[in-house]
């Protein structure tokens, strides 16, 4: 039975069967991080972007000193409540060794105004366009920590390039 | 399988950079010259492998593909498996830099295991039983990786990864079972058609 598959069929059906499973992006962890009007809130996910559910997320004052620790929910969300401006430093902790960071500043709202009722709005304005800029921010986030098809390409082109110095390498040493 | 930057202790990350200095020389000086060329299409594999994954329960693996690169170059798998690493610590941010010899051990060491009990009594092999060596092999390594890989994390931090090692070798046994796959029948079709390019030359 087995002698009528050609030979070359068999490594093909594998990767065909692969792909079918899904081919898509490694495993790899990263995390995204913005302020927002009374904390920071942020995502957590894998390179091929599916979201990093119950992961330890821990929060780091600029001292280096540990503030909170929290779990990300279903869609890789987590928030740290704060009172304090400064920079943080939140950091993700898969398993298997997997870890990601992000720096994080948390800016101080507009000084208050004259009159306490002007101070007033102008917080709920900051925090109403930081409430609204925080999926801006995520996206921007996500597309930089991106793998891009361009980055495999000049991977691949490395790779030839580096054998190909190699080969030159012995070649003119063996001549000479 | 790639250790991420900030996990591993200073001793453990010099202790796998300069492990990784020793083997990569070592493997450098066994590729024979003609063999370069496959030693590079290779290292593509390896370094595209990473990018295929495969769902499993609430996470996802990726094909290593280091027994493979074990089976075909031996000890010259350690400058493969480095030049892989490198690149897709700088290119997909996967690893990083400071562990990228820890990270080379892990994968590196299990490659040229592999390669030698696969080459073990090897020239009185038909095509099959090389392919099922071959599979073995690719099992294998994912599993010796994952050893390691645990090691590693248990130098650095005591024992607080130690009891995961059941649950992470579990969740791999796909991963396994796919590099098994894979390795078995890239071997099986070489043992056919290339018999010389599994020579135990290079162990």
């Amino acid at each position: 039975m087995i002698r009528n598959v050609r030979p070359w069929r068999i490594p093909l059906a594998v990767v065909l069967t692969i792909g079918a499973v899904g081919a898509g992006w490694a495993h790899g962890l990263r995390v995204v991080a913005a302020p927002q009007a009374d904390g920071i809130a942020g995502r957590a996910f894998y390179s091929d972007e599916t979201p990093a559910t119950g992961e330890t997320v821990l929060l780091f004052d600029a001292g280096g000193a540990r503030l909170a620790t929290t779990q990300t929910v279903d869609d890789g969300r987590f928030v740290f409540a704060l009172s304090r401006h400064g920079e943080y430093l939140v950091v993700a902790e898969g398993e298997e060794g997997h870890r990601a960071e992000t720096r994080v500043r948390v800016g101080p709202l507009p000084p208050s105004a004259a009159s306490p009722v002007a101070a007033l709005d102008d917080a709920r304005l900051a925090a109403l366009i930081r409430g609204e800029l925080q999926p801006l921010r995520e996206d921007i986030a996500r597309y930089e920590k991106r793998i891009r098809l361009q980055n495999i390409v000049a991977g691949l082109g490395f790779i030839v390039g580096l054998a190909g110095a190699w080969v030159w390498w012995r070649a003119r040493r063996g001549g000479g | 399988m790639h250790i991420s930057e900030g996990v591993l202790s200073v001793p453990v990350l010099a202790g796998g950079a300069m492990l990784a200095a020793g083997a990569i020389a070592v493997g450098l000086k066994k590729l024979p010259d003609e063999r370069i060329p496959q030693a590079g299409m290779l290292c593509a594999m390896f370094f595209v492998a990473s990018l295929i994954h495969l769902p499993v329960g609430v996470s996802a693996v990726h094909l290593v593909l280091n027994g493979l690169c074990g089976v075909l170059l031996g000890w010259a798998a350690f400058p493969v498996i480095a030049v892989a690493l490198l690149l897709q610590a700088l290119l997909f941010g996967f690893g990083g830099l400071s562990v990228l010899g820890a990270n080379i051990v892990v994968m590196g060491v299990p490659a040229v295991l592999c390669s030698c009990l696969f080459h073990a009594g090897f020239s009185t092999l038909t095509p099959h039983q090389a392919g099922l060596r071959g599979a073995l092999a690719g099992g294998g390594a994912v599993a010796l990786g994952i050893g390691l890989m645990t090691l590693a994390l248990w130098l650095s931090s005591g024992t607080a990864y130690w009891p995961l090692i059941g649950t992470v070798l579990l969740a791999h046994l796909p991963v396994m079972a796919a590099e098994a796959a894979v390795t078995g029948a890239v071997v099986f079709l070489l043992a056919r058609t290339r018999p010389t390019l599994l020579a135990p030359a290079l162990t």
